[in-house]
């Protein structure tokens, strides 16, 4: 009895006690200055990349000793939840990697700092860049953010399956494709398909309910854009996802063209060349690791990691030659922003423009795990990844030559694409056909005419 | 209950009943368990060869390499020879803040429960029965209606990660805690009250020192229950443990096994190694309290 | 057999019941009762003041947000029911209540009826406290351990489930990406976790039941069907239905399943309720509609365990 009495008035006690300490210590937090440094939050969502400008920060932090920039590394997913919990509750970081799909709403909100009159005041010469500027513009003509980096498509492909295919890089490296299927690509995934038999996709006999290696990636998973999948077809028939080049009022999937070409892309796996959709849980490491999948789409700045798979030779083509002879690949940038509620702006501003510049883009450049936007400094990725014996020289011609086009800058990305998904799904696992399109593309109209 | 047991048994000599009984528990327990396993096997296999085997009973190249790697032991270099992309997760602190936090909470909010609970069953004064069903109400808000607000309210406090932040909402009131305790309260005879007030022993010393001893079973379930709970808590402190390892307790700091870098396929056998490491205390609580919880979970009163 | 069993077996209207009692046989106690308004206040203080700031402010809060058009970091403009207006032609609305619905069906009708079968055969057979401690292990897991875990086996390429089908010559079944069978792999997770837990609130119940009762029931030649029917049901209902209850209530806040496995797909087809909100909320910031669709669950599950209430007080008599 008396044990147990004690007991509660023990706990009593200590609770009381304990409550207390925390709220002392509640007014440490995140952002209490270390010994007269100004501490300056970067977040981002590339782990490869965060490692590298690790080594920017480390550079900064000495050159500058009144500032302590920390990186921080947040997957994808909690990345967004825990930023907008960020903005709500007043700490948000004062810097952070920013993506196109976001910077729009974030806007919107107030929450970004525009940058132009620290542009201007510490003479920041936007022209160094030669991609992105354009992308991280809003439609009020203010610059949100700097432009860091850009990508690319390629198709990622197992070199020992096209050796068995009878292919040769050749043909890797310049296929060709038009809306009804017709062309080499549709020709190299039959090739590069094996069933369960031994026999390739174009050989008769073929077991396309038995298949051991797809010769293309799952094309359901890609989002609005079709990033990693279909956008390099659609681009080459002149096709263009929004009405305008940024800031569209509508996505034009109910063009015939369009339709077309997502229905034969779809066939593929209705005819065993590509899996089923949802059939792989998986990443495109695990497919092309695994030897599961022969060829599949990815952005460049997965050049360093998916080429270097243990136990695979991976190596990449650009994207398909259209009709007219030209290719047409997606570029996207990703920028620095800097939050608006920062209590220290110039501080971030001195990261930021650091993270614009030559000396930290080169450096952190060397482990090709990004594309710097600026030329220079891309040249040192090009030689650090030529080293590696990755030649990324066919990709920057493209550039060069003007067989890329940068992705649309839209509104409410995040409406756009929780609407948008189901009905993706529904297209890829044979629910819906091509109507499904006209919907969607009302959807978006009626989506992006919000205020 | 032993001697009519036994007796119960002679009676019924349906054998096929019973072997169907015994079947049906066993696959019961075949497949409660059996998870468990999987996850050991997979936590102790090495990441890369998975794929080559996954039917496998065994552990696939046997390794305790995705330990080494939830423990903070294995450095980068090792990590990635095992597919894995995690180095230097330091486990101590997270451990350290799922203590404070499940453990002060749940000791506030049942502290605060009992004598809540108290002043329902054993008290009586006007507005009982309706403060007592407003409350009872709370437990059909849907939790995702208070997320948001709470966390805005919190930051107006200036309590954002800190344990503060991270403790209060929880720590004062849960309707299931009062309901679990007054419904005990109410199957207590009245007469060991009465005898002591009649001997003049006042409300509170007879709470404390007669009614709250008896309620010994169903305290500790809900400290158990409860530190479960809070153990287990994770958008709450997603959106509280803003940045840094302050405050961030374990389920979060876990979080970082479920990404894939784009490189790396899904680090399989460290987040079962994860999983594993972040159970673990529950399984210690079981191993010690296993029968006391299974024998006081019940909505029945006295025993 | 008029034995009482009302006593040991909670029952949720013994509050009337208590008190006239207390009150009737000793009027010396309501004496010694005077000074207990004030007492009780200050001792239901803590969680009051918790219930108000943490419960009832937020909800308030949210519903005055479902009037509004609130984007989360601007300001909340008033816009009076149009949120629900709105909310009657989202066809995605009406799907997130179907399938939080089936889910619930599934899930609850699973847990409860698995679970009584459970209890009554470990009460037939063994009074073991091992083997209920050993069911109860899934229960001290998080939905998020639970998540990944069955995530994992039930992978449609490396999952252990995959392979045993396919070794018994059933084709792969892609568990969490196939729309028709999404929801049925998660109310089997809830299953696994909610079962033993929920067998042994129904054993103690049996437990409760009194062994004179059956006893004279077998001497008048009933068989166990019948005296399962006529016996073990009436006599276990209150706490069967509580059981019920918060089951249902339960199950019907799912969230953090969804969340670590199919994040509301594919096609929507697991998108519950409190994901749905969740994703207009945070994904989308429209947090002044997600407060409406909030409300609207708040309203159902209301009716929902009113009903229930009613239900199970109408067959309190049975437990005499």
């Amino acid at each position: 009895m008396m044990t147990r009495s004690t007991f509660m008035k023990g706990a009593l006690i200590t609770a009381t006690a304990s409550l207390l300490v925390p709220l002392a210590a509640c007014s440490t937090d995140a952002g209490g200055e270390a010994g007269g440094k100004v501490p300056i939050q970067w977040w981002t969502w590339d782990q490869g990349q965060s490692l590298s400008y690790e080594k920017c920060a480390d550079a900064f932090n000495e050159a500058n000793p009144d500032i302590d920039v920390t990186v921080s590394y947040y997957n994808w997913n909690d990345y967004w939840t825990k930023l907008t919990a960020g903005f709500v509750a007043g700490d948000a970081p004062d810097t952070f990697m920013n993506h196109a799909n976001y910077f729009p709403e974030y806007v919107s909100q107030g929450q970004l700092l525009a940058l132009d009159d620290l542009i201007a005041s510490s003479d920041f010469d936007l022209d160094r860049f030669s991609v992105g500027v354009d992308t991280w513009t809003y439609t009020d003509g203010k610059h949100y953010g700097l432009p860091k980096d850009w990508a690319t498509e390629v198709w990622y492909y197992n070199e020992d399956a096209v050796a068995d295919a009878g292919l040769t890089v050749e043909d890797m490296q310049n296929m060709t494709w038009a809306p009804d299927g017709s062309g080499t690509f549709g020709e190299i995934v039959k090739k590069l398909t094996v069933d369960a038999n031994g026999v390739h996709g174009d050989q008769p006999g073929f077991d396309k309910d038995n298949v051991a290696v797809y010769g293309l990636m799952p094309m359901g998973l890609q989002g609005n854009n079709g990033q990693d999948s279909w956008s390099g077809f659609l681009s080459t028939t002149g096709w263009t996802l929004g009405d305008e080049k940024n800031w569209p009022t509508r996505f034009q999937y109910d063009d015939d063209v369009f339709k077309e070409s997502l229905d034969w892309i779809r066939s593929l796996s209705a005819d065993g060349f590509s899996p089923k959709n949802g059939a792989f849980t998986t990443e495109i490491a695990d497919w092309l690791g695994s030897g599961k999948i022969a060829m599949a789409g990815s952005h460049t700045a997965n050049l360093g990691a998916l080429t270097s798979i243990d136990g695979v030779n991976i190596s990449f083509a650009p994207t398909v030659i259209g009709e007219d002879g030209e290719r047409s690949s997606l570029t996207n940038s990703n920028g620095d922003s800097i939050w608006a509620g920062t209590k220290h702006p110039d501080e971030a501003w001195k990261w930021v423009s650091y993270l614009g510049s030559t000396d930290c883009q080169s450096l952190a450049g060397e482990d090709g795990t990004f594309f710097p936007s600026i030329p220079e400094s891309m040249k040192v990725t090009q030689e650090a990844m030529k080293a590696k014996d990755i030649d990324v020289a066919p990709l920057v011609e493209l550039v060069e030559s003007g067989q890329t086009f940068t992705t649309p800058v839209f509104q409410r990305g995040g409406e756009l694409d929780a609407t948008l998904k189901p009905m993706w799904e529904k297209y890829w696992n044979f629910s819906a056909d091509s109507e499904i399109f006209d919907q969607m593309a009302a959807e978006s109209e009626r989506i992006l005419a919000q205020q | 209950m032993t001697t009519t047991h036994i007796e119960r048994r002679r009676r019924r000599p349906f054998s096929i009943g019973r072997a169907a009984g015994w079947t049906y528990l066993s696959i019961v327990l075949i497949v409660t368990i059996f998870p468990f396993y999987w996850i050991l096997r997979t936590a102790l296999s090495n990441n890369k060869a998975l794929a080559a085997d996954p039917s496998s009973l065994l552990p696939v190249d046997f390794t305790v390499e995705a330990f080494r790697r939830v423990l903070g032991f294995a450095t980068l270099a090792e990590a990635q020879a095992q597919g894995g992309n995690v180095a230097g997760f330091d486990i101590g602190i997270y451990m350290r803040n799922s203590v404070i936090y499940a453990g002060i909470s749940t000791v506030l909010v049942v502290l605060f429960s009992a004598l809540a609970a108290y002043a329902f069953s054993r008290l009586e004064w006007r507005g009982r029965n309706l403060v007592f069903g407003m409350l009872m109400v709370a437990l059909m808000v849907p939790g995702i209606m208070t997320l948001l607000p709470n966390f805005v309210f919190i930051k107006q406090l200036g309590l954002v990660n800190t344990f503060a932040g991270l403790i209060l909402p929880g720590a004062l009131f849960s309707a299931f805690n009062i309901f679990f305790l007054r419904q005990f309260f109410l199957g207590i005879s009245r007469e060991v009250e009465e005898a002591a007030i009649i001997d003049g022993a006042g409300r509170l010393r007879v709470m404390f020192r007669i009614i709250m001893p008896m309620a010994q079973g169903p305290i500790v379930t809900l400290l158990i229950l409860g530190f479960i709970g809070a153990w287990n808590d994770y958008f709450w402190p997603l959106l509280v443990s803003t940045s840094g390892d302050e405050v961030r307790p374990l389920t979060l700091a876990l979080a970082v096994f479920r990404q894939s870098a784009p490189g790396t396929a899904t680090d399989w056998a460290g987040l079962m190694a994860a999983a594993l490491i972040a159970a673990l205390p529950m399984f210690l609580i079981f191993l010690i309290f296993g029968r006391r919880i299974v024998n006081s979970i019940g909505f029945s009163g006295v025993r | 057999m008029a034995v009482d069993v009302a006593p040991l077996v909670a029952a949720p209207e013994t509050r009337e019941t208590r008190e006239p009692r207390g009150k009737r046989a000793r009027p010396s106690l309501s004496a010694a009762h005077r000074g207990d308004a004030k007492m009780a206040w200050l001792l239901i203080s803590p969680a009051l003041l918790g219930f108000l700031v943490f419960a009832v402010y937020p909800t308030l809060r949210g519903i005055y947000l479902s009037f509004t058009d609130f984007r989360v970091l601007g300001d909340a403009n008033w816009i009076g029911g149009a949120n629900f207006v709105r909310m009657m032609s989202d066809e995605v609305f009406w799907n997130s209540l179907r399938v939080t619905i089936y889910y619930v069906l599934l899930s609850a009708g699973g847990v409860i009826l698995l679970s009584l079968v459970t209890a009554v055969i470990l009460h037939r057979l063994t009074t073991s406290t091992t083997i209920r401690s050993v069911i109860i292990i899934p229960f001290l897991v998080s939905n998020i351990v639970a998540g990944v875990i069955w995530t994992w086996m039930m992978d449609s390429q490396l999952g252990i489930a995959n392979e045993l089908l396919e070794a018994i010559g059933i084709p792969r079944i892609q568990f969490f990406t196939d729309p028709a069978w999404a929801i049925p792999a998660l109310a089997a997770i809830t299953v696994w976790k909610g079962l033993g837990y929920t067998t042994i609130l129904l054993f103690v119940g049996l437990q409760a039941i009194p062994v004179q009762v059956y006893e004279a029931g077998r001497l008048d030649g009933a068989s166990e069907l019948q005296m399962f029917r006529r016996i073990t049901i009436p006599l276990l209902r209150p706490v069967l239905a509580m059981v019920v209850i918060l089951t249902i209530i339960n199950c019907f806040q799912i969230f953090d399943l969804v969340q670590v496995t199919t994040k509301g797909g594919p096609e929507n087809s697991t998108n519950v309720l409190q994901n749905y909100i969740y994703s207009k909320a945070f994904g989308q910031f429209d947090f002044g509609y997600a407060s409406a669709i909030s409300l609207g669950l708040f309203l159902i599950m209301l009716v929902i365990t009113f009903v229930q209430m009613r239900l199970s007080r109408i067959n309190e008599s049975d437990t005499d």
